[in-house]
């Protein structure tokens, strides 16, 4: 099923399409960012600290 | 472009003038010794990047929403609302129990991973499927990702600080979170 959206940007000008590359462009970079933090994490994080070694306040 | 790295370089500039302040003051608002804290440094890294892959997923998505479904403003409110379900009964409920068993580590890089598999959907997202099939899955498991992340890459900022330095400590962490979440944005 095509929505509405979808028939707008099939005859959209290509302001609209690069708004949506834009989009997923986007993301792709955040997801980028997601895993050099896990990367970070994994590498520079200490191993297996509890809750209970945490000071609260 | 050359505005915004213009204004990047300007405080990179300023940056390095507070860190000069702070080394040569007597009483530093931001004492660098901070810094040696054990697991500091690796939690404000990790925040910031966390930040910089959170901010612009809801900023896009909410441009999504908005301008390729179609969505009202109060549909779009409707729509982001499972999210914030998610993350709040999930950081409630489930994020201590499980760092209690498995241990900060796992829970965190768990959590970056579902974060960043969910962001990875979304870079696929088409414009013709509805916010059910396209949008709900893929924002379910980034809360998901952000609820298992958030609180053990705090607890890595903070935990290793002495106890009258809590309170710099959580600034610090807050403070590079929002510079994490305006660099990724920008």
């Amino acid at each position: 099923m095509v929505s509405a959206a979808a028939a707008q940007f099939a005859g959209a000008p290509h302001e609209a399409v690069d708004l949506l590359s834009g989009y997923r462009a986007a993301f792709l970079g955040a997801a980028l960012i997601g895993l050099l933090a896990s990367a970070v994490a994994l590498v520079f994080v200490r191993g297996k600290r509890k809750l209970t070694e945490v000071p609260i306040g | 472009m050359p505005q915004t790295l213009g204004l990047l370089g300007a405080a990179l500039g300023l940056l390095a003038v507070f860190l000069i302040i702070q080394a040569t003051s007597r009483e530093p608002l931001l004492p660098l010794r901070l810094f040696r804290a054990p697991g500091l440094a690796a939690g404000n890294l990790v925040m910031a990047l966390l930040g910089a892959a959170w901010i612009p997923l809801w900023f896009f998505l909410n441009l999504y929403l908005q301008s390729v479904l179609q969505l009202t403003v109060f549909g779009l409110g409707l729509a982001l609302l499972p999210m914030t379900l998610v993350i709040m009964v999930f950081m409630v409920k489930l994020t201590g129990p499980l760092i209690g068993r498995f241990g900060v580590k796992p829970v965190m890089v768990t959590g970056l991973l579902a974060l960043s598999g969910a962001l990875g959907l979304l870079a696929t997202i088409p414009a013709d499927r509805s916010y059910l099939v396209s949008v709900l899955p893929a924002s379910l498991i980034a809360a998901l990702g952000m609820s298992l992340a958030y609180i053990p890459v705090t607890m890595t900022g903070m935990g290793g600080a002495a106890p009258e330095d809590t309170g710099l400590a959580s600034g610090l962490i807050n403070t590079t979170y929002q510079v994490g979440s305006a660099l990724g944005l920008a």
